[in-house]
């Protein structure tokens, strides 16, 4: 019997196999993504677990401010339940690629705890070698063997020396890495650059100079074994957590007197020394004066002597003169009396030589009358022998008066000779010519005499003029002696001068230093009583930003898990309802027959369970492996796109499976029973009499004559109908609503994101690039520095900020949020909007008396406009301030304030260490070069940063977004499709005698489908507004489930998204009329001939 | 409704069996009305509304509301046909039928599901139609107590027509027992 009611059962499934197929695809698809949405967060977070276990992830780390040593190791080795420690040294660098500067966390690694994923390449062998991490190798030009230079800033030891962190600063790659510390790309602050660590590096600890550990890594025993997500590892945690806080005390202690002790005794010995110093200096000081005065004595010396010198030469020098002037006046004399001497022998010469000439005119004359006498004489014996010879008398007569004349004259001139002769007889000159010798002779000595004497003069001169001379060489000698003495003296006395000088410089410098050296150790004092007694954090991989957003993420991806299969089972309840319950009732003869026949009502009801068991079981399994295996990889992919985990790790949850099949027979198999059991109270007659048609009723409609005279005929029929089948009415409202609601959210989720990008970067941020200052700049020299930004011409306008890190006192705020203080509030707004989301053109000025926070803050923290919150700003000032707006702003969390605000909260004066610039638009490749610029231009920029890198980053996440889209679309096309289907497949089998009558009545095909198309149509539609609706909460729903701290998604949903969801649902309604027309097309119209069932 | 498997079926000099699918349609919606024999009647209409569903898709179609007061509905015409008797049910069948002023009215089994008294008004309602509408009633039925009403009778026996009689005099139907 059994078996035949078991052939009977599979029969039947073979006969309406379509039927059989609804059920099972719809149990398909909600088992299918209960089960896969479902099993996407466990199966994350094994995966987590997973790879953690592999890599040895430390369960709680041990962060000191002060660092840690090996007795702290040692310390906490000791505490129950820890397995394993490991301390390293964490610091933050700069690496220099290519002009860019880039921020890299550098820490120590270890082989036992947080072990490093090798991607590529070997670990370092020796200190000069250092791993990196994998993204560092694709995002930058570096690659494996490259050198790269690490400039990591110099620590203060405990000494209180300044010390190099690093032996060697130049290391070279060989290997890239994941960590598991940093699974998200989430790299952690720093204080240097830009405040963002872009990578991270692991480094062998040999390379590491200091003895201190930052980090104290360790692992619990046993919790390994456990999931790291669950509670009880947790609690295992929790336990050596508790016994670390309670030794963390005295080690703070311990740290803390080591530090101070050391200080202390430094500042002992810095005063010992400086007071060594002082003494030493003062000696030197002193000696120095002393030389300077024996200097200035020596000079005073010097200086008589050459006064004394002086008088005594000028003295001998006036001596000397003296006598030449004496010898001169003598010579002089000698002179006068030679002048006359020199007269009177002149004047003897003179006679001398006028009797000489009155001689010599004598002896002429003497010589000149015998001459003239001889001659005359001459002339007589040549006259009287002429006489003698005469023969005439005339002729003698004549020679005798030429005798006589002759005789005369003789006569005459022997008288002239002899009136000489008495003259010179008187003269007493006997000899003449000896008397004129002897003349001569004596003017001649005379002469010599005078020559000689003249000649003595000359020398006696020439002797005076060479003294003189002798008189001059020796004065200009000894003078320039005394000059060059003097000289001497002055340029000592400079020289004293200028070392006295230099004394007081010294003396100057000496009390600079001393106050300096003071000051320094009035200052190490004062350090001395400001050492902080370390603070120790013991943290968790809950502190982990990698781990703990990873962890929420998939918390969401759990959320999403318990909304989206309810609206598939709901379905699939109404789904198996209607199905089975038509089933029921088209066999109800058959029921009735049987009952007839004498089988119980559990014999009966077998058929319709096994048959709908068998759909949800088949269907089940599909959807469970389909489910299991392709939605948690789908969805781990994407997340893969920003966590560093490896493939997710698909398992088979049986807890899941059972939950999802549980509730998937339950709604079909429920639903059968509950068909079963309504139809079996009847008796057989009953049963076997056909089932009165369902009743026509009025409907609300025609109590409005209005409307319904005016509706036509069909609209009529359609609108009575549609009433009449209110489960199936229920059924396609909510199947097309839930199929437009998806395909809403799926692009309203896309337009969320997608809107989010270009709202932050086009119309909040309107900056395109911020610059980070090296040092603080105020007042000029910022304004230098802005004046040297925007020499490059891309450049239109610049603003100063002072942009830190701030946190808001409030419980449970982990939140790291930005604080802005632009150097000018009026101009903020050409590079931050700040106004309101919803009325845009509400703009905020930020002023005194308050703060404008960020909308998703003050979501998250339940800040509204008007409270008091307490911000504590980098430096660990807290202060209260007055929120006054809520802006609007989608990514990052900020606090907007004004300069003069600040200044006045934290009393103090604010700096701007970033500067906003807005640029024309520019090619991906001119904004590099403009980067490059800057930072090769100034020696103020240490970083540059575009927007339009953030927004790539973003972009990413948008492609991803895609994804979910898809997924969506398609689950709520496969919706779509499976309830008009089945409604329509319904409502055809249910009214084949209808409408095969219709046919018989002459109904075209086309009409026969419009006949029954309209109301599938209208519920479409109905089903679409509700969709909208619905679609519209779904997003804000997934919205709200999906959304990160750190970003706000934008709620409104574009128009477009709206359309899309109604055209694709629109599609997918089309899908299935299509194929009711043609089933439509088959019914044969002897149908309507046969009588009813 | 079905095609034929041999032969020919000529009406009005037109051979309707060599009509393509959609002249065979647009045939039965203009020349055509049937009445079945478990009514057909759209549960969803009232009595008028069934009788509309047909008027509105043919050329001539007579006012409904006179034929539903012809075959003696006047007072049900706004009741669905869940509250008329079967009797009723079928007149609105005939009305559906008759209203679209068809050449030819097939009636298959008019009376199969009606108690002898119903039936025979039916019969007399298809009758007088035939006699005053002029038109061509023919009606399908295992009892063949009704041949003396017909003017003419076809007997068929698996299928084949054996027998033709045409009946000089016609009985009315009031006459009929069985």
């Amino acid at each position: 019997m059994k078996s035949a009611l078991l052939k009977n059962g599979i029969k039947e499934i073979k006969y309406s196999y379509k039927r059989f197929l609804s059920i099972l695809l719809i149990v398909l698809l909600g088992v299918g993504f209960f089960a896969g949405l479902r099993a996407a967060s466990p199966d994350m977070k094994k995966t987590l677990d997973i790879y953690f276990d592999e890599l040895n992830v430390m369960d709680i780390q041990v962060i000191s401010t002060l660092g840690l040593t090996d007795d702290d190791i040692e310390a906490i080795s000791n505490i129950a339940g820890v397995e394993a420690l490991e301390g390293t040294y964490q610091t933050d660098a700069i690496v220099k690629i290519g002009d860019e500067e880039s921020v890299v966390k550098i820490e120590t690694y270890s082989d036992n705890i947080n072990r490093l994923n090798l991607i590529e390449g070997r670990m370092p062998e020796n200190k000069n070698e250092c791993v990196v991490e994998a993204r560092f190798l694709s995002e930058t030009e570096h690659k494996i063997g490259d050198t790269i230079e690490i400039n990591v800033e110099n620590i203060t030891n405990d000494d209180g020396e300044e010390q190099e962190v690093l032996k060697n600063n130049k290391v070279t790659i060989v290997g890239s890495v994941k960590s598991p510390l940093y699974i998200s790309t989430d790299r952690g602050s720093t204080e240097l650059g830009s405040g963002v660590i872009d990578y991270y590096m692991y480094i062998p600890k040999e390379n590491i100079n200091v003895d201190l550990y930052t980090n104290i890594y360790l692992t619990v025993a046993g919790a390994k074994d456990l999931n790291t997500t669950d509670s009880e590892y947790s609690d295992k945690v929790d336990e050596v957590k508790n016994r670390l806080e309670e030794i963390s005390e005295s080690r703070r202690e311990a740290r803390y007197n080591e530090l101070y002790d050391n200080a202390n005794s430094k500042i002992e010995d810095a005063e010992k020394e400086l007071d060594e110093e002082k003494e030493k200096a003062e000696k030197e000081l002193e000696d120095a004066q002393k030389e300077i005065d024996e200097g200035k004595k020596e000079i005073e010396d010097g200086k008589k002597q050459i006064e004394e010198n002086k008088t005594t030469a000028n003295n001998q020098f006036a001596v000397a003169e003296q006598e030449i002037k004496d010898a001169e006046s003598e010579i002089e004399k000698n002179e006068q009396e030679f002048e006359k001497t020199k007269k009177q022998v002149e004047e003897q010469i003179d006679e001398y030589e006028s009797q000489l000439k009155t001689l010599e005119q004598t002896q002429k004359q003497l010589n000149t009358a015998n001459s003239n006498l001889k001659d005359e004489q001459e002339k007589l014996e040549n006259l009287e022998l002429k006489l003698e010879n005469a023969e005439t008398e005339s002729e003698k007569d004549e020679i005798q008066e030429q005798i006589n004349s002759v005789k005369t004259e003789i006569q005459t001139l022997q008288i002239t000779i002899n009136t000489i002769n008495n003259s010179l007889k008187e003269m007493g000159v006997t000899n003449l010519s000896g008397t004129i010798t002897e003349l001569k002779n004596g003017i001649e000595t005379a002469k010599e005499g005078l020559d000689s004497a003249e000649n003595k003069i000359n020398s006696a001169k020439e002797q005076i003029e060479e003294s003189k001379i002798e008189l001059q060489n020796s004065k200009n000698y000894t003078y320039s002696t005394i000059a060059s003495a003097e000289q001497e003296i002055k340029e000592a006395e400079e020289e004293l001068q200028s070392g006295e000088k230099e004394l007081e410089d010294a003396r100057k410098e000496y009390d600079e230093q001393i106050e300096e050296a003071e000051n320094k150790l009035l200052d190490a004092k004062e350090e001395l009583k400001e050492i902080q007694r370390p603070e120790w954090y013991v943290l968790d991989r809950n502190q982990n930003v990698g781990y703990a957003s990873y962890v929420q993420d998939t918390d969401r991806v759990a959320s999403l898990a318990e909304v989206f299969p309810v609206v598939f089972f709901l379905v699939a309840a109404l789904i198996s309802l209607t199905s089975m319950n038509r089933m029921v009732e088209e066999e109800r003869i058959e029921i009735g027959t049987l009952k007839a026949l004498g089988y119980s009502k559990r014999q009966i009801s077998r058929k319709y369970l096994i048959y709908a068991s068998l759909a949800t079981i088949i269907g089940g399994i599909i959807g469970l492996i389909i489910g299991f295996k392709f939605l948690p990889g789908i969805i781990a992919n994407m997340y893969a796109m920003v966590y560093e985990v490896p493939d997710v790790v698909l398992e088979f949850n049986a807890e899941i499976a059972f939950v999802g099949m549980f509730f998937a027979i339950l709604c079909t198999v429920g639903a059968t029973l509950y068909t079963c059991i309504r139809e079996l109270i009847h008796n057989p007659a009953t049963l076997m009499r056909p089932k009165a048609p369902k009743p026509g009723k009025r409907v609300l409609l025609e109590k409005i004559p209005f409307i319904w005279k005016h509706l036509n005929f069909t609209a009529k029929v359609t609108a009575r109908n549609l009433f009449r089948y209110k489960k199936r009415f229920l059924m396609t409202i909510i199947g097309v609503c839930g199929c437009t609601a998806l395909i809403v959210a799926g692009f309203g989720l896309r337009d969320a994101i997608g809107n989010m990008i270009p709202k932050q970067f086009g119309e909040i941020d309107k900056y395109s690039l911020s610059i980070t200052l090296k040092e603080d700049k105020y007042d000029e020299e910022l304004e230098k520095v802005k004046d040297k930004i925007q020499e490059n011409e891309q450049i239109v306008e610049t603003l100063g900020a002072n942009v830190q890190s701030v946190n808001i006192i409030k419980d449970d705020n982990n939140q790291s949020i930005q604080l802005i203080v632009p150097e000018d509030v009026n101009r903020l707004d050409n590079f931050i909007s700040l106004r309101d989301r919803k009325n845009k053109e509400d703009k905020y000025v930020l002023d005194n008396s308050g703060v404008i926070i960020s909308e998703k803050l003050s979501n998250l923290l339940d800040i509204n406009e008007g409270d008091t919150i307490t911000i504590e700003n980098s430096d660990g000032d807290r202060a209260d301030v007055k929120v006054s707006k809520i802006t609007e702003n989608y990514i990052m969390h900020y606090i907007y304030m004004s300069p003069e605000l600040y200044n006045s909260t934290y009393d103090t004066r604010i700096e701007s260490n970033m500067v906003y610039a807005i640029t024309e638009d520019m090619t991906e490749e001119k904004e590099n070069d403009l980067g490059t610029k800057l930072l090769q231009d100034s020696s103020n920029i240490s970083g540059v940063s575009f927007t339009s890198a953030s927004e790539d980053m973003f972009k990413t996440v948008m492609d991803n977004m895609d994804m979910v889209v898809w997924i969506l679309i398609i689950a709520a096309g496969l919706l779509a499709l499976v309830v008009l289907y089945n409604l329509l497949n319904a409502n055809i089998s249910e009214r084949i005698r209808e409408l095969a009558t219709i046919k018989v009545l002459g109904f075209y095909d086309r009409e026969v489908y419009s006949y029954i198309a309209r109301e599938t149509i209208i519920l479409t539609i109905i089903g679409i507004l509700v969709g909208l609706i619905g679609g519209y909460f779904l997003t804000m729903y997934i919205l709200k489930t999906c959304e990160l701290d750190i970003t706000m998604f934008d709620p409104e949903v574009e128009a477009l998204s709206y359309i899309l969801g109604v055209i694709i649902t629109i599609f997918f309604a089309v899908i299935v009329n299509i194929v009711t027309y043609f089933s439509l097309k088959k019914i044969d119209m002897i149908e309507s001939l046969k009588s009813v069932e | 409704m079905d095609s034929v498997t041999s032969g020919n079926v000529i009406i009005d000099r037109k051979d309707i069996s060599k009509f393509k699918k959609k002249e065979l349609i647009k045939y039965r919606r203009e020349d055509i009305g049937f009445v079945f024999q478990f009514y057909n009647l759209v549960q969803n209409l009232t009595a008028i509304e069934n009788v509309e569903l047909a008027t509105q898709i043919c050329k001539h179609p007579l006012d409904p509301k006179d034929i539903l007061e012809k075959v003696g509905l006047k007072d049900r015409m706004k009741n669905f046909p869940s509250q008329l008797s079967g009797g009723e049910q079928q007149r609105v069948a005939i009305a559906r039928a008759i209203a679209k002023n068809p050449k030819l009215l097939l009636c298959d089994e008019p009376t199969g599901a009606l108690d002898y008294k119903t039936g025979k008004q039916i019969l007399k309602l298809l009758q007088d139609t035939c006699r005053k509408e002029n038109m061509t009633v023919i009606i399908i039925t295992h009892n063949t107590a009704l041949t003396p009403m017909a003017d003419r009778v076809i007997h068929f026996k698996n299928g084949t027509a054996f027998n033709i009689i045409t009946n000089e005099n016609p009985t009315p139907i009031e006459e009929i027992e069985w």
